[in-house]
């Protein structure tokens, strides 16, 4: 990725900046639970998800095809 | 400036590897890919939220991300790509709660810790969290670039991308920020070592 040019930073934005990175350099603490309580929760809502995705594609299919049936039922509309 | 984390080809190609195993179904390649990417989501979480609801903003921004995998086109870094969705989830977190009562003028008083750690340790965690009560004084858009940028090390390009901005925008936000910044830096009796 290239980086476009950085402007030269004025002493006190280098100065904010030094700051910020000592801000950065800590990681808050997590749960040692935290991968494992997602991992779960992403199972869990997989486990809806996908059964729920495929109703709404069944019924999504249903209506295009109850649209089709109604528009050649009226027959050929007027020109 | 600091030295921008190398957006590495091969840890770009295992993250689009975990990816695709992921959308397979495969939960494994999905533990590995929030493994790799926790420390800096929650650190961006933190600095957007506060250190107190970053857990819960970072297991909601991968749960986008996991239920949102198959949009993932792989034109742009998945660390990219994973943390505008961080920043999304931050930004919708800060929605639904009232704001911080950020009063500039207690914004430098620190809680007194009753912490036994070392001096030298604990003088540089009370820095810290004066820093990030500053920060947290910034709108939140001045907040995320220069967290992206200054904290994080990303380049323009990611910044544009993670939050929807073109880069001339984001160099805009971002001088107003370090500008903002600073006189909130300037605005107190700490010293914070800031040239004239």
């Amino acid at each position: 990725m290239s980086e476009p040019s950085e402007p030269s930073l004025e002493p006190a934005e280098s100065r904010a900046a030094e700051l910020l990175r000592l801000v950065g350099s800590q990681t808050p603490a997590v749960s040692s639970r935290f991968t494992a309580e997602l991992v779960e929760r992403a199972r869990r809502q997989r486990a809806v998800a996908v059964p729920m995705r495929a109703l709404g594609g069944l019924v999504a299919a249903i209506a295009t095809a109850l649209v089709g049936a109604a528009r050649g039922g009226r027959g050929p509309g007027r020109p | 400036m600091s030295a921008h984390p190398p957006s590495s080809t091969a840890q770009e190609n295992d993250d689009a590897e975990l990816v695709a195993r992921t959308a397979r179904g495969e939960l494994g390649a999905f533990e590995q890919l929030v493994d790799r990417h926790r420390p800096v989501v929650v650190r961006v979480a933190a600095r957007i939220v506060g250190s107190d609801e970053a857990e819960d903003v970072s297991q909601d921004a991968f749960l986008r991300a996991f239920h949102r995998l198959h949009h993932f086109r792989g034109d742009a870094p998945f660390r990219s790509w994973l943390l505008r969705i961080t920043h999304n989830a931050a930004l919708d977190h800060l929605g639904r709660r009232r704001p911080d009562p950020v009063d500039p003028e207690t914004l430098d008083r620190a809680e007194q810790s009753p912490s036994r750690e070392p001096a030298d340790r604990l003088e540089m965690r009370e820095r810290i969290e004066r820093l990030e009560r500053k920060l947290r004084g910034l709108s939140p858009q001045h907040r995320t670039v220069l967290v992206l940028r200054d904290a994080e090390g990303l380049s323009y390009e990611e910044i544009a991308e993670i939050t929807d901005a073109p880069i001339g925008s984001v160099k805009g936000r971002l001088h107003r920020a370090r500008s903002e910044f600073i006189q909130m830096l300037r605005a107190n009796t700490y010293d914070w070592e800031l040239p004239g």
